[in-house]
C-alpha cells in the first residue's frame, strides 16, 4: 500500500517534465551557477588613491608602502581632494590614504602626527580591505620611527618592539580556515537550494493535480497513500542533500565530513520534515503556477532568517520564533554545524528537537487536510 | 485618437478583471511584496550586531586578565556568555553555536606584562560564521589593543615621560580610520537598502511573466488581442501598466520609508534616484516581456523568472565585489539590471553623489529596458497568435 503509493507518486513526478526538472535538474544547475561568483573566495588588490598633500620624504615613502602592499593596488595619487571623491563616486576607487600637509614636520618635532584613512563604508568587503590595507601602511611607517627612537634607549630591537606593543594580538580562524566567502554562504544556500526546488516542484504537482481534478493515487484517503507520498518526495531531498553535501562540497573544496553518521541522521528527518511541509503547503495551492511565484519570492528572506549571514539574537524576538516553522532554519544551522564543524548530535539538539516538532506538526496538519481533499474535490466539481 | 481612447479600456478593463478575481496575483502586485520587504527590514533592523557570545579561558586569573575579560563583556558587540576551563569546552560552545569564538589568555599573563615583556593573547573565532567572526574580530582587538595602550603609556609615565608625550611617543602616526558613507557599519544601511530592489525586481518579472504567460496557457491570446483592438503594442502594453504602477509604488513606499522614517536620507541627487527606480522597473518590465515572448510557456518563463532574479543579489556585487568575480560571473553580473540599479542607488542615495555620475549606468538600464522589451514584443507578435504557441505546461 504504502509501497505502491510511493510508486505512483516517483512516476508522477518523472512524468512530469517541469517537475522533473525543478526536482532533479534544477539543484544541479544551482550547484554550479551559485557558487561561480564566489570561485575566487577572497578580495584581492582593492584599488585605492593616496592623496599626499605633505609631498615629503616621509609621505612618499608611505605612497611607496601602499603600492606594494598585496591586498592594494594604488590607481592614483594626487594632492587633490576632490579628485580622490570624483574617483570614490565613480567607484574606481574604495579607499582613500590622506596625508596631510606638515605630517613629517609634526613627526621630527615630536607631536603627535595623523593620517586619514577612509574606505566606502557601502561595500563590507571592500571597505575592510582598504582599511586594514592602508592602516597597516601607516602603522609600519609609524613603527619604523617609533623603533629608531626606542632603540636609542633600549638594547635591542626585539626589547623595543615588545614595549611598543606590550600585548600581542594572535587571530586564528577556525573551520573555514581560508576564510573564503563561498565556503561561508553556500554550504547554507545549498541546503536552502534543495527545499526551494523541491517546495516549488511539489506545489507545482500538487497544483496541477487540483487543476485536473485528477490523482495519482488510487486510495487517495488511506494512510498508506500519505506516507507513501511522504516518502517519494523525502526521498527526492534525500537524494539532493546527498548531491551537494557528497559531490558539490568536494568540488568546490568547501570544508567538509564532520560528522557523517550525524549527518545521515539529521537527513532523514529534515527530508521528512521537508516533504511533510511541502504537502502540507501543496495542499493548498489551486494552480500549478502558484507555488512558483510565491516561492521565488521567499527565498531571500527564507535564507536571512537561517541565522547564518546575521545573527538571530539580532533579531526581532516573534521572529526568533517564527523561523522555526520553516524546515529550512534548522535545517541550515544543523548541516552546518555538522558537515562544516563537525558538531556532535548533543551540539545540534535543538535543530533535531526542531525538526522533530515540525514533522509531528506538519504530518499532523497534512493528514487532517488529506482526509478532507476529495471533499474539496468534489465541491469544486460542483461549482 | 478617439478609436484609442475607445479601445484601450478595453484592454485595461480585461486586465483589471482577471486581478480582482485573482486573489493571489493581486496579492503579488500589493500586499505580499510589502510584507516579505517588511519581514527583510525587521530582520536587519537592529542594524549592528550586539552582544554576540563568546567565551573566555583565562590561564592567568589575574587582575590584568579579569579586567581584560570585563572590558570584552563591557563592548557593545559581544558578551562573555561563560569563562571555561580548556579548549574543548570552548569549541564545544563554538559548535553549539551559544559562542562564535574564544579568547586564550597564557598563565603568565600579568607577570610577563608587568616585567615589560610582551604577552600574547588567542583569538580563535568561528570563520564559519563570517560575518558574526567579522564584527567580533573587530572588537576583540580594538579592546586588546586599548588594554595595551593602557600598560605602555603607563611604563612611559613611570620613566618619567608625560602623558602627551608618551601618547606621541608611542605612535608617532595615528590612523582615523573612515568608514565613509556608513559610519557604523551598519547592516540597515549597507544590505536591507539593497535587499530593497534585490526583492522588487523578482516580483516585477514574476508578475509580468505572469500575466501574459496566462493567455498563452490558457489560449485566450485572440481575445486578448481583440481588447486591445489587434494592436500588440497596446495589448503588452495594458498586461505590463498594473504591475508598472504597483512596482513604482512600492519603490517610492520603500524610499520613504527609509529615507523619512529611518533617517537614511538621500545625499545625493533625488531626481537622478528616483529615475533610476523608474528605469529598475521599467528595464525588469523588459526583461519578463522577452522572457515570456522567448519561451512562450508560463511554467519555463516562471522558471526563467527564478535562474535569472532569485540569485541575482549574489552576483550584484554588493555583498561580495564585483572585481573579485572570474570573468564569466562578471559578465553574468554586468547583464543584470539590478548590478547596475544598485550602483546608481548607492551613489546616489547614500554616498551623496551628484546627477552626473550615474549616467552610463542609467544608458544601460535604459536600453535593456528598450531592448529587451522591443525584441519581446516582436517575439510575442510573431509567434503568439496560434494555437501551436497556446497551452504548453
Amino acid at each position: 500500500m504504502i509501497w505502491s503509493a510511493f510508486l505512483a507518486t516517483w512516476r508522477a513526478m518523472l512524468t512530469d517534465k517541469g517537475a522533473l526538472t525543478l526536482l532533479f535538474v534544477g539543484g544541479i544547475i544551482y550547484s554550479f551557477f551559485y557558487p561561480l561568483p564566489y570561485s575566487t573566495e577572497i578580495v584581492q588588490r582593492v584599488p585605492v588613491a593616496v592623496v599626499d598633500q605633505d609631498r615629503s620624504a616621509m609621505s612618499r615613502q608611505m605612497t611607496r608602502f601602499a603600492m606594494a602592499h598585496p591586498s592594494l593596488e594604488v590607481i592614483a595619487v594626487t594632492p587633490d581632494l576632490p579628485v580622490a571623491q570624483d574617483l570614490l563616486w565613480r567607484e574606481q576607487v574604495m579607499g582613500v590614504l590622506i596625508i596631510p600637509d606638515g605630517l613629517q614636520t609634526d613627526v621630527l618635532a615630536g607631536r603627535a602626527a595623523h593620517a586619514q584613512v577612509a574606505g566606502n563604508g557601502l561595500y563590507l568587503m571592500l571597505n575592510k580591505v582598504a582599511l586594514n590595507g592602508l592602516a597597516e601602511v601607516v602603522g609600519t611607517v609609524s613603527a619604523g620611527i617609533e623603533l629608531k627612537r626606542l632603540g636609542a634607549g633600549t638594547p635591542s630591537a626585539i626589547q623595543a618592539n615588545q614595549q611598543r606593543s606590550p600585548i600581542a594580538f594572535d587571530a586564528v580562524p577556525l573551520f573555514n580556515i581560508k576564510e573564503g566567502y563561498g565556503a561561508y554562504v553556500v554550504p547554507g544556500v545549498a541546503t536552502l537550494i534543495v527545499q526551494q526546488t523541491l517546495l516549488i516542484g511539489m506545489t507545482m504537482l500538487f497544483g496541477t493535480w487540483y487543476q485536473r481534478k485528477a490523482f495519482p493515487l488510487a486510495q487517495r484517503r488511506t494512510a498508506g497513500g500519505y506516507f507513501g507520498m511522504l516518502l517519494a518526495f523525502a526521498s527526492v531531498a534525500f537524494l539532493n542533500c546527498c548531491y551537494f553535501f557528497g559531490f558539490v562540497f568536494w568540488f568546490q573544496d568547501y570544508p567538509r565530513g564532520g560528522n557523517f553518521g550525524g549527518m545521515l541522521l539529521l537527513l532523514l528527518l529534515f527530508s521528512l520534515a521537508e516533504a511533510a511541509f511541502g504537502m502540507l503547503l501543496g495542499m493548498l495551492f489551486r494552480t500549478r503556477e502558484r507555488g512558483t511565484q510565491l516561492m521565488i519570492a521567499t527565498s531571500m528572506p527564507v535564507l536571512f532568517l537561517a541565522g547564518l549571514t546575521w545573527p538571530v539574537s539580532s533579531m526581532p524576538v516573534v521572529l526568533q520564533w517564527l523561523r522555526w516553522l520553516l524546515p529550512s532554519t534548522a535545517g541550515i544551522q544543523g548541516f552546518v554545524a555538522l558537515n562544516q564543524m563537525g558538531a556532535s548530535l548533543h551540539e545540534i539538539r535543538h535543530e533535531v528537537a526542531g525538526l522533530l516538532c515540525l514533522l509531528l506538526a506538519c504530518v499532523a496538519l497534512g493528514w487532517w487536510r488529506w482526509r478532507r481533499m476529495e471533499e474539496t474535490l468534489v465541491d469544486l466539481n460542483k461549482a | 485618437m478617439s478609436e484609442t481612447d475607445k479601445e484601450q479600456p478595453a484592454a485595461l478593463a480585461r486586465e483589471w478583471a482577471r486581478l480582482r478575481g485573482d486573489f493571489w496575483d493581486l496579492g503579488m502586485l500589493s500586499w505580499i511584496p510589502v510584507v516579505l520587504c517588511g519581514m527583510l527590514w525587521l530582520i536587519f533592523s537592529a542594524g549592528i550586531a550586539r552582544d554576540l557570545p563568546i567565551v573566555v579561558i583565562d590561564n592567568d586569573n589575574s587582575a590584568l586578565s579579569r579586567q581584560l575579560t570585563r572590558w570584552l563583556d563591557a563592548s557593545p558587540g559581544m558578551s562573555v556568555a561563560a569563562k571555561v576551563a580548556s579548549s574543548d569546552d570552548a569549541l564545544h560552545h563554538i559548535r553549539e553555536r551559544t559562542a562564535f569564538g574564544y579568547l586564550v589568555i597564557p598563565g603568565d599573563f600579568e607577570k610577563q606584562l608587568l616585567g615589560g615583556r610582551q604577552a600574547t593573547v588567542q583569538w580563535l573565532y568561528n570563520a564559519q560564521f563570517s560575518s558574526h567572526a567579522g564584527a567580533l574580530l573587530r572588537d576583540v582587538r580594538t579592546v586588546s589593543t586599548t588594554l595595551s595602550a593602557g600598560i605602555e603609556m603607563t611604563a612611559r609615565s613611570k620613566k618619567g615621560m608625560s602623558t602627551v608625550q608618551a601618547a606621541a611617543q608611542f605612535e608617532p602616526v595615528r590612523t582615523t580610520l573612515n568608514s565613509l558613507y556608513n559610519d557604523n557599519i551598519s547592516y540597515e544601511a549597507f544590505l536591507t537598502l539593497a535587499l530593497m530592489p534585490a526583492m522588487l525586481q523578482i516580483f516585477i518579472v514574476v508578475a509580468v511573466v505572469t500575466s501574459i504567460g496566462r493567455e498563452l496557457r490558457d489560449g485566450t491570446v485572440p481575445q486578448w488581442l481583440a481588447s486591445a483592438n489587434g494592436s500588440w503594442l497596446r495589448a503588452v502594453g495594458a498586461k505590463l501598466l498594473f504591475p508598472l504602477l504597483a512596482y513604482v509604488a512600492l519603490a517610492l513606499l520603500y524610499l520613504l520609508f527609509f529615507s523619512l522614517a529611518r533617517g537614511w536620507a538621500v545625499a545625493g541627487s533625488l531626481p537622478a534616484l528616483l529615475l533610476s527606480m523608474l528605469l529598475l522597473v521599467l528595464a525588469y518590465c523588459g526583461l519578463a516581456t522577452l522572457l515570456i515572448g522567448a519561451t512562450l510557456s508560463l511554467r519555463l518563463a516562471l522558471s526563467g523568472a527564478a535562474f535569472i532574479t532569485a540569485p541575482a543579489f549574489a552576483f550584484a556585487g554588493q555583498a561580495f565585489p564585483l572585481l573579485s568575480m572570474p570573468p564569466l560571473a562578471r559578465a553574468w553580473a554586468e547583464a543584470l539590471p539590478l548590478t547596475h540599479y544598485l550602483q546608481l542607488q548607492t551613489k546616489y542615495w547614500l554616498a551623496g553623489a551628484p546627477w552626473r555620475y550615474g549616467v552610463q549606468e542609467m544608458l544601460i538600464l535604459a536600453g535593456i529596458a528598450i531592448g529587451c522589451g522591443a525584441v519581446g514584443l516582436l517575439l510575442l507578435a510573431r509567434r503568439a497568435n496560434g494555437p501551436d504557441a497556446w497551452g504548453r505546461t
